[in-house]
């Protein structure tokens, strides 16, 4: 009940649209700051001549990828609720990351459903984010649980 | 379970445990994470609109939460080895300037189509000792005898 109530038509309409694909370049500094602002010191994104000799060249942190935001649709999802919390994330890995590759993003809303929690009514936005690489080859997926509650003053960026 | 050199397929038992490891961030880390990451959201570094979410001042980023916990996992493969699956769930808010420990515990392990993988379950508590971010990963580990 709650979820035809607060789920509408239009909403629904948003569930399995793709963006328009986003390339980004894995940048070596962009690679450097992130493993920094993570506290990893891990030689294989600082230490160019180790990490060729040991997986042939630099990589990029697992969660790296995260930050390559897939286009905006055309059109705003019409969040019904003021607040943001980010619920979780399931990776797949099917290949390594390197600095210098070029990642192209797509994104769909894959599922949304409404549940009763500790915030009261909450939605759940469920998103599918592939990466593929300049070889055409899929390196990693990520779905992202998104859970928008509260009737107040807007407090997350969309 | 050493994560500084080589883990090994045959050298791995359900109910070893990786880690743990012990983090307590300031304000700071969470401005440098969210530049990195590209997360402007300002409950991750404003208290007024922490407050405003409900929360009892800023929070981490669960992104960066994850980033910690795929680290560890990417320290226990080693340069041999590789993250497959990896799942996290934020079922609550962690916030800086509170100590902060995650582990792993290999729950199974099976060979298949040559490759070694194994199941880890991760978790991350809070400074009460709630998991507040269970998490679980399928890494790939090299076989010695291969």
């Amino acid at each position: 009940m709650a979820d035809k109530d607060t789920i509408t038509d239009e909403m629904r309409s948003f569930i399995g649209l793709k963006t328009d694909p986003k390339s980004y370049i894995v940048e070596k500094h962009s690679v450097e700051h992130f493993a920094t602002a993570i506290g990893d010191q891990n030689k294989l994104y600082f230490d160019e001549e180790y990490a060729k000799e040991k997986v042939g060249g630099l990589l990029a942190p697992p969660t790296f990828i995260r930050k390559f935001k897939p286009n905006k649709l055309e059109k705003n999802f019409p969040d019904p609720f003021s607040n943001l919390v980010d619920g979780g994330s399931s990776y797949i890995f099917h290949n390594k990351i390197f600095v210098g590759d070029e990642i192209t993003v797509v994104s769909f809303l894959k599922d949304l459903f409404i549940k009763n929690g500790s915030f009261g009514e909450m939605m759940f936005k469920i998103s599918h984010t592939s990466y593929t690489n300049q070889h055409g080859v899929l390196v990693a997926e990520q779905e992202i649980t998104t859970i928008i509650y509260g009737k107040g003053e807007k407090t997350f960026l969309s | 379970m050493k994560t500084n050199q080589q883990n090994y397929f045959e050298e791995i038992e359900v109910g070893n445990i990786i880690g743990p490891k012990i983090i307590n961030i300031d304000r700071k880390q969470l401005v440098m994470y969210a530049g990195a990451s590209q997360d402007f959201n300002e409950f991750h570094y404003d208290d007024e609109v922490a407050k405003k979410a409900g929360h009892k001042g800023i929070i981490i980023h669960g992104a960066l939460k994850s980033a910690w916990l795929a680290q560890l996992m990417i320290e226990f493969v080693g340069v041999e080895g590789n993250l497959r699956q990896f799942n996290v769930s934020y079922r609550g808010v962690d916030f800086p300037n509170e100590n902060l420990k995650y582990y792993g515990r290999i729950i199974n392990k099976f060979i298949d189509n040559s490759m070694g993988l194994v199941e880890i379950e991760l978790s991350l508590e809070n400074s009460e000792g709630k998991i507040t971010t269970p998490a679980s990963a399928v890494v790939e580990l090299p076989i010695k005898n291969n």
